[in-house]
């Protein structure tokens, strides 16, 4: 049996001590243990991830299995590694709604065992948190994780805060997009495809950077306004949900709004095409059919309001018209 | 007495007279210039003492003009055609005039043939040409020292926005060194001095535009270096030639072999703040005299700021390790594994001023078996209330060590706080767990009381609310105790959460029950997430205005 089928194997059935033994054991047979965390772990999350759209895993095995992951991981960062902190400090944070930190801890313990002095900061870190730890910390690079695109908002406000100190911005992350274009979209100095090239590109960044510079194009006033007018939107819509199961509708809403919201920030509508395409996926194993989703869709854009013209017209177009 | 040139008519002579243009002929065959009257006024001459041929002309030209003039003359007199000449000429006298003559030379075949011109005086419009030229020089002069010090200006501005930018220490002085590069230098090196620190003296920062080896902090290695420099140079400024400074103290491996092969311009400021030194800023240009006086002007303004802004950063520093020590005391360092019980917290201080706040939360052991779980609120912000909330925290702990239930703890908390005179009062809840009852007793005092979030999703109100505490004494307090089944958590939080409040709208308890139940049935870090995301959520890309804790156990299933 390869190790990623023990590993999905003992998380499947809750066997977290189980997992941990599959992961050792490749590091007992010479894998290092920064590509146990990647090639193992990073790989069952993926296959975890499936699962859950696919229907095949609940919520509750998934939260179960990425609980037993964090463990595993956190085992093998504490594994003696060579060297010391001498490359300097950086701060791994994921960005502001961003709660999948299981990318950014692993990248957290791999840059670690390269040598930086490494400060996880966690999961979901607004700008204001971070802004005090600029100072606290003084960190030579901060590296940003945002694993889904509607999170690109809060990664600008993050950006932001970080350049204006001067300190320069690595993101990373599949938010990003698969080739990274919304991290140079929004003011990141250098974009990390995977954890284990985080150090590479950490060491290339400058010492000092310039602020990031302003975000300016036709969608920049919607996506403003719908930043402001999210919560606003939502308790409009919170009268519309007869019918609908209440929580998953209001989560539905939150969620299509604020990858609207990234949508626009970078100009970029595959952003919220993506996401109902994978809504499409992930609920049709759970019952809910596409005309529930073009259903939805039409009362968010029913709500959106006049000045929101192309936000209206892409909401629409992804509900069939 | 030769023959004056005979003008075309008296007419144009008058006219010829009241312009003061003078007229003459040249005969190359006879060897004969003839000058009209105008002329002989004009080069100050008697019709008598003009010697009426090419060299007396020639003797007359100032001899600085002469060469040009002739040069031009001749130049015309080989093809043919005419020539326009300004030169100044020797007036018996003395008096400097400038004549400007334009004329015209005839060609018969490639003989001279002869030769004919005008000279009129131009001594005013030269001075006036001169004046202009200066004029210009000058405006241009100024245009530059306008630009130049616009640039000046600039990067002060941006030095000053570099300082500014970050209370850091190390990030100040790299953005220091930074500047310092981007103003021309090869390296920079900014050395801080620190009280009752060992090393006394450290490198902070170190940049080079070569090799990128480039950025040291914190650089204990080069201590010794870096002391060197300082007591070698004191407190007063350096300009030198890096060839023979010495303080190639400088020579971190590397920077000796750019200062061998590259001849450079040391400058080396001091950065003081309050009259101390309180470090330096040293720098490499390449080049010999690389520092212009314009950029060290500049950089000796960087440094006066520099020192300010380094003392600021220290300030910082020391608040931060006092808010640190603080904060220590406000919260667990790392949450304790309970057994039976699976545990997280979500704890957003307020990031502003100190960076302090009221909240507490403690997880520890009790008596026989059972674990504490306790979280509370000291009316206020800031160190004031963070110096209230530690002992409170510990008082509460010693009660329940000693062997007092949920709601006697909070009577001893109570009248602790009462012996302490304070005017401050706060707010607290505590929950004992007992893994093998499988129950949770909570009492609460002046605090959201706990909620029971169910595995099925259901939500329950145990009834444990009681006064504030540190106001009244003689208080008692209730105590309930729930059963819990696998999966059921007990849900403990401050009123940051249910009564934080963002552009008039509150997040309240029926936000709190929604995001509970998504949670349901998870394990407690799901919950924790579940509740934190919804409270980002409502809250938008605003600010929370208080301290916020959410405390989950949840009973292992």
């Amino acid at each position: 049996m390869s190790g990623l089928a023990g590993y999905l194997e003992a998380v499947a059935a809750g066997d977290g001590e189980g997992a941990l033994a599959v992961a050792l054991a490749q590091v007992d047979s010479g894998i290092p243990p920064e590509r146990v965390m990647c090639d193992l772990i990073g790989a069952a999350q993926v296959e975890v991830g499936r699962r859950w759209e696919a229907g095949e895993w609940s919520v509750a095995q998934e939260h179960l299995a990425t609980g037993i992951a964090e463990e595993v991981v956190a085992v093998l960062g504490r594994l003696p590694s060579e060297g010391g902190a001498t490359k300097g400090k950086v701060l791994v944070a994921c960005v502001e709604g961003e709660w999948h930190s299981l990318p950014a801890r692993i990248t957290a313990h791999v840059l670690r065992r390269s040598d930086w002095d490494v400060t996880f900061v966690g999961p979901s870190v607004p700008a204001d948190q971070l802004a005090a730890l600029l100072h606290d910390v003084g960190p030579h690079a901060v590296a940003v994780s945002c694993i889904v695109p509607a999170n690109l908002p809060g990664a600008r406000r993050m950006i932001e805060t970080t350049r204006a100190g001067g300190t320069p911005v690595m993101a990373g992350g599949s938010g990003f997009g698969a080739d990274g274009r919304w991290a140079r979209a929004l003011g990141a100095n250098q974009w990390a495809p995977f954890a284990l090239e985080a150090g590479g590109v950490l060491a290339s960044l400058p010492p000092v950077t310039g602020p990031a510079a302003p975000i300016d194009h036709d969608r920049v006033p919607e996506h403003r306004r719908v930043e402001e007018r999210r919560p606003t939107i939502l308790a409009e819509l919170g009268r519309h949900w007869d019918g609908f199961e209440v929580s998953r509708a209001s989560d539905f809403a939150s969620w299509a709004l604020r990858s609207l919201s990234a949508a626009l920030l970078v100009d970029g509508r595959e952003i919220f095409d993506g996401y109902v395409d994978w809504l499409s996926a992930a609920y049709r194993p759970r019952g809910v059919d596409e005309p529930d989703i073009a259903l939805l869709l039409r009362l968010v854009a029913a709500a959106l309001g006049h000045d929101l013209p192309t936000a209206e017209v892409w909401v629409r177009e992804a509900a069939g018209g | 007495m030769p023959d004056a040139p005979h003008p075309v008519d008296a007419d144009l002579q008058h006219v010829l007279d009241a312009a003061g243009i003078g007229v003459w002929r040249w005969d190359p065959h006879a060897g004969q210039v003839v000058w009209d009257a105008n002329t002989l006024a004009l080069f100050g001459v008697e019709s008598g003492d003009f010697g009426g041929d090419f060299e007396d002309f020639v003797a007359r030209i100032h001899p600085d003009d002469r060469e040009q003039t002739i040069g031009t003359i001749m130049e015309a007199a080989g093809t043919g055609g005419s020539f326009r000449v300004r030169h100044r000429i020797v007036v018996p006298g003395g008096e400097a005039r400038w004549v400007e003559g334009r004329g015209f030379v005839q060609l018969d075949g490639e003989e001279m043939a002869g030769g004919a011109g005008i000279v009129y005086d131009v001594t005013a419009q030269q001075h006036a040409d001169e004046q202009r030229h200066e004029l210009e020089e000058s405006v241009r002069r100024a245009r530059d020292e306008t630009a130049s010090s616009r640039r000046r200006l600039l990067a002060l501005v941006e030095a000053d926005a570099a300082l500014a930018g970050t209370l850091n220490l190390e990030r100040l002085a790299a953005r220091l060194a930074d500047f310092v590069i981007r103003q021309g230098a090869a390296l920079a090196v900014v050395d801080v001095l620190r009280e009752e620190a060992t090393p006394s003296v450290l490198t902070v920062a170190r940049l080079a535009t070569t090799g990128r080896e480039t950025v040291a902090f914190g650089d204990v290695a080069s201590a010794p270096r870096a002391a060197d420099r300082i007591a070698a140079l004191g407190a007063g400024p350096l300009r030198a030639d890096a060839a023979d400074a010495k303080w190639w103290a400088f020579d971190e491996p590397g920077h000796a072999a750019m200062a061998a092969t590259t001849p450079g311009e040391v400058l080396s400021l001091p950065l003081t703040a309050r009259g101390k030194t309180v470090g330096r800023m040293s720098a490499v240009a390449a080049g010999p005299g690389a520092w212009s006086t314009g950029r060290v002007e500049l950089l000796q303004a960087v440094a006066q700021r520099a020192g300010t802004a380094l003392l600021q950063a220290e300030l910082y520093t020391e608040r931060g390790r006092v808010a640190a020590a603080f904060r220590g005391n406000l919260v667990p360092l790392e949450l304790a594994d309970v057994p039976g019980f699976d545990v997280a917290v979500e704890y957003r201080p307020v990031h502003e001023l100190a960076n302090l706040g009221g909240d507490f939360y403690d997880v520890f052991p009790a008596r026989e078996g059972r674990w504490a779980l306790a979280v509370g609120d000291v009316c206020g912000k800031g160190v004031d209330a963070a110096a209230l909330a530690a002992p409170a925290r510990h008082s509460l702990r010693a009660a329940v060590l000693a062997g007092s239930g949920a709601a006697a703890a909070l009577e001893i908390l109570n009248d602790a706080l009462l012996l302490n005179r304070s005017t401050r009062f706060l707010t607290a809840v505590i929950a004992l767990l007992d893994p093998v009852a499988r129950t949770a007793t909570i009492a609460a005092g002046g605090h959201p009381a706990p909620l029971v979030l169910r595995a099925g999703g259901e939500i329950e109100h145990p009834d444990a609310g009681g006064h504030l505490l540190g106001v009244l004494g003689g208080v008692s307090f209730r105590e309930v105790t729930v059963p819990l089944e696998p999966g059921d958590a007990v849900v403990t939080f401050t009123d940051g959460l249910t009564e934080a409040r963002s552009a008039g709208r509150t997040f309240g308890g029926e936000q709190l029950e929604a995001a509970l139940r998504r949670g349901a049935g998870l394990p407690a870090k799901a919950v924790t997430e579940s509740v934190a995301s919804a409270l980002d959520e409502w809250a938008g890309s605003g600010t929370l205005p208080d301290d916020v804790v959410i405390l989950v156990a949840r009973a292992a299933g």
